[in-house]
């Protein structure tokens, strides 16, 4: 048996936007106004994202990613900062009732996660999940995820990285030495991979948004329909941007 | 007292946050921070204010309890890490303050 899933093949949005986005998807789909939700995106300008629980200034040189017009936005999920360059970020939104959100929550993790896990194996790469909520290539880490249940609803989002510039990343993102557990910089850098450099050529966010719907399609047995975002929730991700997630009180909270 | 901690232990994310102790040893405020999850999110503030009046070596037994309490799932910190990391914190810090019990 298969799901049926709405399929939203975006495009490139601001850091606000695409959070607002995923939580306005979160509220259509529990309200069960729309279909559980596959939605596939990138980001411009680049941004940083941090988790729920982390303090924007301990994660992210502010001022550097000021001089180079980048965003910062808190996520609504948990996890650790990510700076969103060339990706495409997935976000999965399900209603709990949902057979696909049974799962504990640990358990939903790899399970979603499959989708991702396909789909780099059609362009022949074989990767792993390791929890929490990481997927590793030649253990090295191609793609975080981050899930949050609210009020009768599941959204897990996370990254496929295309390529990867791990110095600008580690200009942007300060790694704490605990984290670094007594590595040096280059070391913790080399942690980090990307599918041109797995593959030897560059892939494209439209190749990588195909497998990604394929790798779902097949991972988690979903039947896609593809449509574009509501109007009601394109209107609601940009008050939830305006008002929101661009908001200093929602971003520098818990400092 | 007020103190940073931070710290990453077995099967946690970095776990961090500011403290600040009352004379005599306890939590009087708690604010945690890191890369770990907590379902929901907003039980955290819950848990926080929960430790607060706890001795430092009453922290794992709270933190277990509070998550309880509000039917919590924590994945990436647990209260035995918070423990150790604020313990480790305290007794790194120069001033001689003695821990509550």
């Amino acid at each position: 048996m298969s799901y049926q899933f709405r399929l939203i093949i975006d495009t490139l949005h601001d850091a606000f936007y695409n959070m607002g986005m995923d939580l306005a998807l979160l509220e259509s789909v529990r309200q069960r106004k729309t279909l559980p939700t596959l939605r596939l995106y990138g980001w411009k300008p680049q941004a940083v994202s941090i988790g729920y629980f982390q303090g924007i200034e301990e994660e992210v040189d502010i001022p550097a990613c000021e001089s180079r017009g980048i965003s910062v936005v808190r996520r609504l999920t948990g996890g650790g900062a990510v700076f969103h360059d060339q990706e495409v970020t997935y976000s999965i939104v399900i209603p709990l009732d949902h057979p696909l959100a049974s799962y504990s929550i640990q358990e939903s993790y790899a399970v979603l996660c499959q989708g991702i896990i396909k789909a780099l194996e059609k362009l022949n790469i074989r990767a792993t999940f390791v929890p929490i909520n990481d997927i590793v290539c030649e253990g090295k880490k191609i793609s975080g995820n981050a899930q949050t249940r609210k009020q009768g609803g599941l959204l897990q989002h996370g990254t496929l990285l295309l390529s990867v510039n791990v110095d600008l990343m580690f200009e942007l993102l300060k790694v704490p030495q605990e984290k670094a557990r007594g590595r040096h910089i280059q070391e913790v850098k080399e942690r980090v991979t990307a599918l041109d450099v797995l593959l030897g050529r560059p892939v494209s966010f439209r190749e990588a948004q195909e497998v990604l719907t394929e790798g779902f399609a097949e991972a988690l047995n979903l039947q896609f329909k593809q449509e574009e975002p509501q109007q009601n929730e394109i209107e609601e991700a940009y008050k939830l941007a305006r008002t929101f997630f661009s908001s200093s009180e929602w971003n520098f909270k818990r400092r | 007292m007020i103190f940073s901690f931070v710290g990453k232990k077995e099967n946690t994310k970095l776990i961090r946050g500011t403290v600040e102790l009352t004379l005599d040893g306890c939590i009087k405020h708690i604010q945690i921070r890191g890369d770990f999850f907590i379902y929901p999110e907003d039980a955290l503030e819950y848990i926080e204010k929960s430790l607060e009046g706890s001795s430092l070596s009453d922290v794992a037994r709270r933190f277990s309890w509070a998550l309880e309490e509000c039917g919590a799932e924590a994945l990436g910190i647990n209260g035995e890490a918070l423990q150790i990391i604020l313990q480790e914190a305290f007794h790194s810090q120069d001033k001689p303050a003695k821990e509550g019990r």
